[in-house]
């Protein structure tokens, strides 16, 4: 008798089917969500958040059982809860955080970023999902990242990305990372308009001298150790360092990056370019 | 509601199985993990508001948009989501059997709770190959603020949810089978519920917070 009248007390027990609707209706609200993600439509801020908050409350109301359960429970949990959410909303508005737009501030700082660090930038990586070149320097994980000032043991995404490309896009890609190799490994003596100056030769229009990829890539990768040379009619012999720390890639980029700035326009370098030019040995004249 | 069966004497406070209960009449166990969980909502509620405080403020790569993968994404957010069904369902199952007062293994109960850990074992995986993913796009813990922020709450989060599937499978393998849950078996199971039905709240915040805000326009 005891034990009948406790368990008319025990708590209701809902129809099982009342949760799955509820688990329904909570997948239906989520697969709504997912249209920006996917980029299939758009949807404001402030009504993804709604959505979240409705979300949020069915699972403490139904799934916790707040709704029906003591009263006590959300007593105890909703202050704390109300102020932990005060609190999110709060260093939202405080910083910014809250803005969508604000990731387009965060790629102009990146672009001054770029702008007035780009040498002391020594490590750069490209996104395979955005395509987007990021600085992951000088703070990043230096072991593991490309390091264009050391020579990293790791190309990452570029290579991949580089392969799979069209020949413009490739092209693009090749010299748009190409500057950043050049700016970090070759600008302090040929400098950043290609015209080197004193001991150092110029680049911009020696394409006669450097001449195929192969051999321009020899140059390169083996360096030049006193070579008597001539290049746009002025006699040199000093010494290239050899660059065969980089990998095959990045020389690639460098090469091609010369060859198609400051009005050249000789071709790509490949790496299976710089491969061959590492077993051809030294460029000779 | 309690309180009124208390009033009327009718209820043996001195019944052998009979959960524990507050002067309140409610379950200790419960009040005490409601006032966990409270706690814990000024945990996550500190971890995200720092990453919300930091957002789009990185001076260096990569960001969100250079890593996050929306397909793995959207599969764990609705195993976490449908996790829940099964959990409350296995607490629904919890307290059928112990009003029936059968002697009989609740297989039903351990059913529902192996589905939830399953799923939550599979979130915690996606998790494990999206960090493995970032780290080798470059978003390190130490790199920029986004890691920082991002690591530490997304995975503070994902220790909860190893948590919760450890609870559930010892609970479900060891603590049910060998029978040392007896008298509070649904308090018991409906807290292991509450825990996971909150990992799953935090996650509704983070999956909004953290990656959907990424690509709004």
């Amino acid at each position: 008798m005891s034990a009948q009248a406790h368990d008319e007390h025990e708590e209701h027990i809902h129809h099982w089917g009342i949760y799955v609707g509820i688990g329904v209706f909570l997948a239906i609200v989520t697969g709504i969500e997912l249209g920006p993600l996917f980029d299939w439509y758009n949807i404001p801020v402030i009504v993804l958040l709604a959505m979240s908050a409705v979300k949020f409350f069915i699972v403490v109301a139904f799934f916790m059982h707040l709704w029906d359960d003591a009263p006590i429970f959300t007593r105890m949990f909703a202050p704390p809860m109300v102020g932990a959410t005060l609190m999110v909303a709060a260093l939202m508005l405080l910083f910014d955080g809250y803005n969508p737009t604000n990731q387009e501030d965060s790629f102009a700082v990146q672009e001054r970023y770029w702008t007035n660090y780009s040498s002391e930038c020594t490590s750069w990586l490209r996104s395979s999902r955005t395509n987007r070149w990021y600085c992951a320097s000088p703070a990043i994980d230096m072991a593991r990242m490309v390091r264009i000032g050391g020579g990293g043991p790791e190309w990452g995404n570029i290579s991949i990305n580089v392969d799979a490309a069209s020949d413009p896009e490739k092209l693009a890609g090749l010299t748009e990372f190409g500057g950043k190799v050049y700016s970090a490994r070759c600008a302090q003596c040929h400098q950043a308009d290609g015209l080197g100056g004193g001991a150092y030769p110029a680049l911009a229009g020696a394409g006669e001298f450097y001449g195929t990829p192969v051999n321009h890539a020899r140059i390169v990768v083996h360096g030049l150790n006193n070579v008597p040379i001539n290049v746009l009619g002025v006699d040199y012999a000093g010494v290239m360092p050899a660059q065969n720390d980089l990998t095959d890639v990045e020389l690639a980029a460098v090469l091609t990056y010369v060859r198609h700035s400051w009005g050249n326009e000789d071709g790509m370098v490949l790496p299976a370019d710089v491969a061959q030019a590492r077993t051809d040995g030294p460029w000779t004249p | 509601m309690d309180s009124v069966a208390h009033g009327s004497g009718h209820v043996d406070h001195h019944e052998e199985h009979h959960e524990e209960r507050t002067s309140l009449g409610v379950s200790n166990l419960k009040l005490a993990f409601w006032v966990f969980l409270a706690s814990d909502c000024f945990f996550f509620g500190s971890l995200i508001g720092t990453y919300m405080s930091y957002r789009g403020k990185s001076l260096v790569g990569p960001y969100p948009q250079d890593v996050f993968s929306v397909e793995v994404t959207s599969i764990s957010t609705f195993l976490l989501l449908m996790s829940s069904l099964t959990m409350v369902l296995a607490v629904r199952a919890a307290k059928i059997h112990q009003q029936s007062k059968s002697e009989s293994l609740p297989l039903t109960v351990m059913g529902w709770m192996w589905a939830t850990a399953a799923m939550g074992a599979i979130f915690v995986g996606f998790q494990v190959y999206e960090f493995n993913h970032f780290y080798h796009e470059g978003l390190t813990l130490q790199g920029n603020l986004f890691g920082s922020t991002f690591y530490t709450l997304t995975g503070f989060h994902g220790t909860h949810v190893a948590i919760g599937v450890l609870w559930l499978l010892i609970e479900s393998c060891i603590w049910i089978p060998m029978k040392w849950i007896r008298g509070d078996f649904a308090d018991r199971v409906d807290v292991t519920g509450l825990y996971w039905h909150f990992v799953d709240i935090v996650w509704i915040v983070i999956f909004t917070l953290v990656y959907l805000l990424e690509f709004v326009r």
